[in-house]
């Protein structure tokens, strides 16, 4: 086990739940079941099966074009499947958008935001999207940006911003209306080693207060250092799926990645004038 | 280097026209158009020598350093438009700047502005050449002929060496932003600008008149050089011209010298990438205020705020709010100048409020992916769309108004004001209320039908993306025609209450404003209803993957 996050898997909260509105067991905070994709006769995702308990922090791993994209943006209302369904908290997404995506935070890689707003109207506007009134809209974003080390650019336009930053004001919006589950694609990504310890922390805070992570990366160390579940995608499906031991079976989680995904490591032959010098 | 640059050139030009079949079109229509054009100046310039020389020297030096302008201009604007030639893409080449000046330059020619300017250029000789006899004639066409050409070749070293001097100053997004902006407008009013030019050129045939001094003095600048040679050649004055001709190659071989010295500074400190960080500079935004900070709560009033926010911020918008007001300026300006009855002007407000209530209708496509996040936080889709119309409309009825009682009073002119005028000034603006109102209805619609790809807001307003151009068609199209057919009975209205019974004028007034509501409030709902249906295929239909 690798230190960092400590207690932390699902089973150790489920008789936490203070709320006790629902008896029986809570439903899982994300459930896929037989998702599918196809573009233009490309498939993308061939039949995505995967469950994340409520409290988890859930890394999904693959290699790029594994299809974690395409399947978190329709786990998430963003792309509609060509077949199966997507839960969260009981919620089917596609029969009951509204009432799922109240619950969700979304976090997706590679898609501009409304970034003529400065960061502090971006986040106070993605508030007032999910119906927040306009005072509270303003206290968490300031909160927020505060937390997130954004202050000091709040006035500037978020087309100004460096990669990280803009990130970091992402999650500032995926966060704002307190979802139960986050939803992360390669939230990382550009993300410089101060900015990804206080992003780690404000994760850590969320879960602690009973909220659910789903991320995607290729990093695998790290993963291992912030998950307690995995999920390892090629190819559009889910190889392996499990806490981060059951996965890892022994070994790390980046050799048990390449045998799943039959990669290879060799180069092969030619080349040879590359170490003439 | 030079044989290189161009066989580059036409490889790039090869492979875009393999790629995509558009451009074929669209090279073939612009090549057409541009050799119409060319033919056009051609047979004008065939015509010259039978005006008076003044007449003809005047047309040819303005119309050269107007080309010299063009050439100036443009690139600057058009930033990105083609960065076949961007000196920056050479700078991990190991190549010295002048060859590279000297290949980009030839290189610059190949394409069709570069061809048709040097045949045009060459065309001058047309104007000249006929004035006189045997040797005199010859020589006089020669000298026109290489005037011209040193005259072109001019304009495009100016051209480069203006580009590559500016891409510095441009490389931050404000900076390159507000120059579009200003270019767009700039040649929007190019028109209005020349038909007044026009009207200048009888004054050219007298030797002592201003406008033959300016002429006189653009003749001795380095835009006028090359095109004021063969004037002086045809009137006999061989010394002038030779002197004129010596002079305007020396100007060109120092734009050149010019050019490649600051290229060799571009290629050792290439510019920032361009949609990169744009350094720590960039100021704090200003902060909605006024009536904007203070809109109603509720999830439609938000969409309209950030909507309002582009308005003020996203260029695109500008030059959409700013050409809506380009149709009215040149209208009046024709008026003013008399090319126009002064009648039209009773049109200026519904014309603006046509344009301005289409103006929404690939709106989602201006989102672009940031859709998304109407989609992620699950908003419905009448709130979406109310909250687009609401931004439009606060800042376009007041416009639209505004434009309104400013045509009517124009267009009335010395005529007493009485209870007719009030009469017909209320049905003019039902006319245009109800163009406002019935265009914002259809837009709601027609933009969650299926969104056409535009340019991004970072990106140059003049390049369109590739494949755009029919399903642009189709939609302006079909919202023109909604929005003519839903404010049909208003408009019939009003023009009758206008034309044959002012004083019914304030009851037209009041039926396209309940017209035009309930037809906003319909297309808000059924738009509203194809967004909730629909909303992941029009998030994949504005994502360009870029």
């Amino acid at each position: 086990m690798t230190g960092g996050r400590a207690g932390g898997p699902a089973a150790g909260r489920d008789g936490e739940d203070g709320t006790g509105a629902a008896p029986g067991p809570r439903p899982p905070a994300l459930e896929l079941a037989g998702l599918v994709k196809v573009f233009d006769g490309r498939p993308a995702v061939t039949g995505v099966d995967l469950v994340v308990p409520a409290g988890s922090v859930t890394g999904l791993v693959g290699p790029n074009g594994a299809g974690k994209t395409t399947t978190l943006s329709m786990a998430t209302g963003l792309l509609r499947p060509d077949s199966g369904t997507a839960r969260v908290l009981g919620h089917d997404v596609w029969a009951d958008p509204v009432g799922a995506k109240r619950l969700v935070g979304l976090l997706p890689d590679g898609l501009r935001l409304f970034d003529r707003l400065s960061g502090a109207e971006l986040v106070r506007h993605t508030a007032r999207l999910h119906g927040l009134p306009r005072d509270v809209a303003g206290r968490r974003a300031q909160e927020l940006l505060v937390a997130l080390g954004l202050a000091d650019d709040a006035g500037r336009l978020v087309v100004d911003y460096s990669a990280g930053m803009t990130k970091k004001v992402a999650l500032a919006c995926a966060l704002v209306h307190a979802p139960r589950l986050l939803v992360l694609d390669e939230p990382f990504e550009a993300v410089d080693p101060v900015s990804a310890a206080t992003i780690r922390e404000l994760l850590a805070r969320f879960v602690r207060g009973g909220g659910t992570v789903v991320l995607s990366s290729h990093v695998m160390e790290l993963v291992e250092r912030l998950c307690d579940r995995v999920a390892v995608v090629a190819d559009g499906r889910v190889l392996a799926a499990g806490t981060l031991d059951e996965v890892r079976r022994g070994a790390t989680l980046e050799e048990r990645f390449v045998e799943l995904a039959g990669g290879t490591t060799s180069l092969g032959e030619g080349l040879a004038w590359l170490e003439s010098s | 280097m030079v044989g290189e640059l161009v066989a580059l050139r036409l490889a790039l030009w090869r492979a875009a026209l393999r790629r995509d079949t558009w451009r074929v079109v669209v090279l073939v229509v612009g090549g057409l158009y541009g050799l119409g054009l060319a033919a056009g100046v051609l047979v004008g310039l065939a015509a010259l020598p039978g005006a008076p020389p003044g007449v003809a020297r005047g047309v040819v030096v303005v119309a050269g350093a107007v080309l010299v302008l063009g050439w100036v201009v443009v690139p600057l604007v058009a930033f990105g438009a083609d960065p076949s030639l961007d000196p920056a893409r050479f700078a991990t080449l190991p190549v010295r700047p002048r060859p590279l000046a000297t290949g980009l330059l030839v290189a610059a020619l190949v394409g069709v502005p570069g061809a048709l300017s040097l045949l045009v250029g060459a065309g001058t000789a047309l104007a000249w050449a006929p004035r006189q006899d045997g040797v005199a004639a010859v020589v006089t066409g020669l000298l026109a002929v290489v005037g011209g050409v040193v005259g072109v070749l001019t304009a495009v070293a100016a051209g480069r060496l203006a580009t590559t001097a500016a891409a510095g100053l441009l490389s931050g997004r404000r900076a390159r932003e507000v120059s579009a902006v200003v270019g767009v407008l700039a040649l929007a009013m190019l028109g209005p600008a020349l038909a007044s030019g026009g009207v200048a050129v009888p004054a050219l045939a007298e030797p002592s008149s201003a406008v033959t001094t300016v002429v006189d003095v653009l003749a001795w600048t380095p835009p006028g050089l090359a095109w004021a040679v063969p004037a002086d050649a045809a009137a006999g004055a061989w010394g002038t011209a030779v002197v004129r001709l010596l002079l305007a190659a020396a100007v060109l071989v120092l734009l050149v010298l010019a050019w490649a010295a600051v290229l060799g500074r571009r290629l050792t400190a290439p510019r920032p990438r361009p949609g990169g960080r744009g350094s720590g500079r960039a100021a704090p935004a200003r902060p909605s205020a006024g009536l904007v900070a203070r809109l109603p709560e509720g999830v439609r009033w938000a969409v309209a705020h950030r909507c309002l926010t582009s308005w003020r911020r996203d260029p695109r918008y500008v030059v959409n709010a700013a050409g809506s007001l380009a149709v009215p300026a040149v209208l009046v300006a024709s008026t003013a100048l008399g090319t126009l009855p002064d009648g039209v002007l009773w049109a200026l407000g519904p014309l603006v409020a046509l344009v301005l209530g289409t103006v929404l209708h690939d709106d989602v496509a201006y989102d672009g992916p940031a859709f998304w996040t109407h989609l992620a936080a699950g908003v419905r889709g009448v709130e979406d769309r109310a909250g687009r119309a609401g931004a439009l409309l606060v800042l376009a009825l007041p416009l639209v108004l505004l434009v309104t009682v400013l045509g009517v009073v124009l267009a009335t002119r010395g005529a007493p004001p009485g209870a007719d005028a009030a009469g017909r000034l209320a049905a003019v603006a039902g006319v245009a209320v109800a163009l406002l109102l019935a265009g914002t209805a259809a837009s709601s619609v027609v933009s969650a039908v299926r969104p056409y790809p535009v340019q991004a807001a970072g990106e140059n307003p003049f390049s369109q993306p590739s494949g755009a151009a029919v399903p642009a068609f189709v939609a302006q199209t079909l919202c023109l025609l909604a929005t003519a057919l839903l404010a049909l009975p208003a408009v019939v209205a009003g023009v009758l209450a206008a034309v044959l019974a002012p004083a019914l004028g304030p009851l037209a007034l009041l039926a396209a404003v309940v017209l035009g509501a309930l037809e906003l409030r319909e297309g808000v709902r059924r738009g509203g209803a194809l967004v909730d249906r629909r909303g992941p295929e029009l998030l994949a239909a504005v994502r360009r993957d870029s």
